[in-house]
């Protein structure tokens, strides 16, 4: 039988696998949503992963080690921004470079600390309640003793909903995203708010990055993100554009990651109803690693025969450079 | 009072000079910015760029090398370029090649005969994989507008986790150690003119021109250049986008998937983790920096290779970590994305009065 510690370990590491793909997910529907792909987010988590974990590494401190990955994310965005917004250069081709860019560098400067390791952040508890709250059984340790940068994404999933549905900032990237045209007509400075999303959008992967380096992992390694950057462009479909659905994916996603962790026990324990050679092969480490993948393959191909990109959300004027008629 | 102004224009057709120049200045920049952490470690940049362009590649065996390493880079950057032509960003070239090659070593380890018998059923197997795990996002584009970039990263990591499943499971040797067995004599790739070149190398100028002739000889390849550049105008003519984008992207899966059959066969002589050092992703900048014309993706891919064999022979002459490799390809990646906008813009500046602009501020 399943023990309560392996439950409650299972959870616990969902929502530490869920928290880099949930702050790169967000990050990046606010990018889309001022009608900018950023094809960038793999990369951004590399660079905001390695300048995180070196700056912990210095100062000892892992909340500046998680600004520091934050603000270089914002730095490698502010690069794809002038390259779309400003030069006007194909979003996608300018994404991808940004990512190859980020692995390239990473692995170069990298290469001297490959096998420090640091302490990272400890896990909290919220404060004054935290002892009441960790009696619930299960949810109690899994939700409320995490670290910092779990919380933190939890909180910025009302928070992004908020700011896109309820502030006139949130309204005016919308509206780029929508109709740059009317928004332009309306006042709205549609270029300066596409460079404001691009440049929230590389924070938020930076700091997802920081929170691969600085606590699921702590340690650096080359090409440590594995794909999640990916994974979170793919959860923005998923989610339809929309911050509490991307809340569900990434803590879906996150789960069968903390599964594959998991894979040898879960065989034993399922071994032995006669169907061992299937369980084995669907519990494989390696085949489960596939399965974000390939559920998201299935649902996008889904979600494009049934409907048009419009009809999910998608922005109109995603990937249009804004070009205004006769300055 | 004279006063700079910049304006900015849309070019309708970028010029020759641009068109050639471009592609070398980008490499120029990249080598420029390569030379600060270089000096920063107290390396002679100028000294460790004669022996990474000229005196490592010049060599007997660094000239094998580089040739060596041109075919992988050549056939995953044809891969990427032939979309690319019309209008698909295929970024799948290394899954392809994984496909290839785990194809092959399943052949490999199966057919049984003389040489030519299991090294002819090694390619076909390995081209089938790659062309296959080509096929599905060309159609799933043309059938359904499936984002064909999603699709293509996804299936690279769908492959490189099967490969990590198949040498731990079914293609495993020896128990305990993830890889295939070692391949018998008759699955390896000959070599020619010493030990270092293989066969493989044919591959090279054969794949060149058949994208070459496709491309500019044929009336397809004028549909395929249609639908990249005006993919309406193409429509309207009644030019396939299914048989399109099904071709540019099976060709190119043939391709990888025979890059992948010869790494595993000639280079690792069986099926190992992570056995293609990202050939797949450079495919990309290969691709961008030959964007017009197969040849010149072919001079792109020397550059890389030349870059790889004579950026390791300096990085160990001169004590300097390997990754100054990665460093430089960076760099290249950050002139091309800024060389894009020179290709596509017209920069003019002119020295203008500042009275007749209305007064500057």
């Amino acid at each position: 039988m399943v023990e309560k510690a392996f439950v409650v370990g299972l959870l616990s590491s969902t929502v530490a696998a869920a928290t880099p793909l949930l702050l790169a997910t967000l990050g990046e529907i606010i990018c889309e949503r001022s009608g900018n792909l950023n094809l960038g987010v793999e990369g951004m988590m590399l660079v905001g992963a390695l300048t995180g974990f070196v700056a912990a590494l210095w100062t000892g401190n892992p909340y500046v080690g998680f600004l520091v990955g934050t603000l270089s994310g914002v730095g490698m965005a502010l690069l794809h921004a002038i390259l779309t917004i400003e030069l006007k250069a194909n979003q996608v081709i300018s994404g991808i470079m940004i990512t190859l860019l980020g692995t390239a560098m990473t692995t170069f400067f990298g290469n001297a600390i490959d096998t420090k390791s640091i302490d990272g952040f400890s896990e909290v508890t919220i404060p004054v309640v935290g002892d009441a709250l960790l009696q619930i059984p299960i949810l109690g340790p899994v939700f409320f003793r995490a670290h910092m940068p779990d919380f933190l994404a939890l909180a910025l999933v009302p928070a992004v909903w908020y700011f896109l549905n309820r502030t006139q900032f949130g309204l005016a990237v919308v509206a780029a995203g929508e109709d740059p045209e009317t928004a332009d007509t309306m006042g709205i400075p549609v270029k300066f708010v596409r460079y404001a999303a691009v440049l929230i959008g590389g924070g938020f992967a930076g700091a997802a990055g920081a929170d691969l380096s600085l606590a699921y992992a702590n340690i650096w390694g080359a090409q440590m993100t594995d794909g999640r950057g990916w994974i979170a462009v793919a959860l923005v479909i998923f989610a339809s554009w929309q911050p509490l659905r991307a809340l569900i994916g990434a803590y879906f996603f996150g789960f069968i990651d903390a599964l594959a962790l998991r894979s040898q026990t879960l065989i034993s324990e399922l071994s032995g109803t006669g169907l061992d050679s299937v369980v084995e092969f669907a519990l494989d480490p390696s085949i489960m690693t596939m399965y974000p993948y390939l559920l998201t393959i299935i649902a996008l191909i889904v979600i494009s025969r049934e409907a048009s990109a419009k009809e999910l959300g998608a922005p109109s004027a995603l990937k249009e450079p804004y070009v205004r008629e006769a300055e | 009072m004279m006063l700079p102004t910049v304006d900015v224009s849309h070019r309708e057709e970028s010029g020759r000079a641009l068109d050639l120049g471009l592609p070398v200045l980008t490499v120029l920049g990249a080598l420029f910015v390569g030379a600060i952490p270089l000096l920063a470690l107290g390396t002679d940049p100028l000294a460790f760029y004669w022996t990474m362009l000229v005196s490592s590649p010049s060599s007997s065996n660094g000239s094998l090398r580089v040739l060596v390493k041109l075919v992988p880079l050549v056939l995953a950057g044809l891969t990427v370029y032939l979309p690319l032509k019309c209008g698909l960003i295929n970024i799948g070239a290394e899954g392809q090649i994984y496909m290839g090659g785990i194809a092959a070593t399943w052949a490999a380890m199966n057919v049984s005969g003389s040489s030519l018998v299991v090294l002819g059923s090694m390619v076909g197997c390995g081209m089938l994989a790659g062309g296959f795990w080509a096929a599905i996002p060309a159609y799933l584009r043309s059938k359904w507008d499936v984002n064909e970039i999603i699709v293509t990263v996804f299936m690279t990591f769908i492959a490189i986790q099967l490969n990590e499943y198949m040498i731990r499971g079914p293609l495993q040797g020896r128990t305990g150690f993830p890889s295939s067995p070692l391949f018998s004599e008759a699955a390896i790739l000959p070599t020619v003119m010493g030990d270092t070149l293989h066969v493989g190398i044919i591959s090279v100028p054969i794949a060149v021109a058949i994208a070459y002739l496709l491309l500019n000889r044929t009336q397809t390849g004028y549909e395929i250049r249609l639908m990249g550049s005006n993919p309406d105008a193409a429509e309207q003519a009644g030019v396939s986008k299914l048989r399109i984008f099904m071709l540019t992207m099976i060709l190119g899966g043939l391709f990888s998937g025979l890059a992948g059959m010869i790494e595993v066969s000639a280079i690792q002589n069986k099926l190992i983790s992570n056995f293609s050092p990202r050939y797949g992703f450079t495919a990309i900048p290969i691709a961008l920096l030959g964007q017009n014309g197969a040849v010149r993706v072919a001079f792109a891919a020397l550059f890389f290779a030349v870059l790889s064999v004579g950026g390791t022979d300096a990085a160990a002459t001169y004590g300097v970590s390997n990754s100054i490799i990665d460093f430089i390809e960076a760099s290249v990646i950050l002139f091309l994305i800024a060389a894009e906008f020179f290709r596509r813009y017209r920069v003019d500046v002119r020295l203008r009065s500042a009275t007749a602009t209305g007064g500057g501020v």
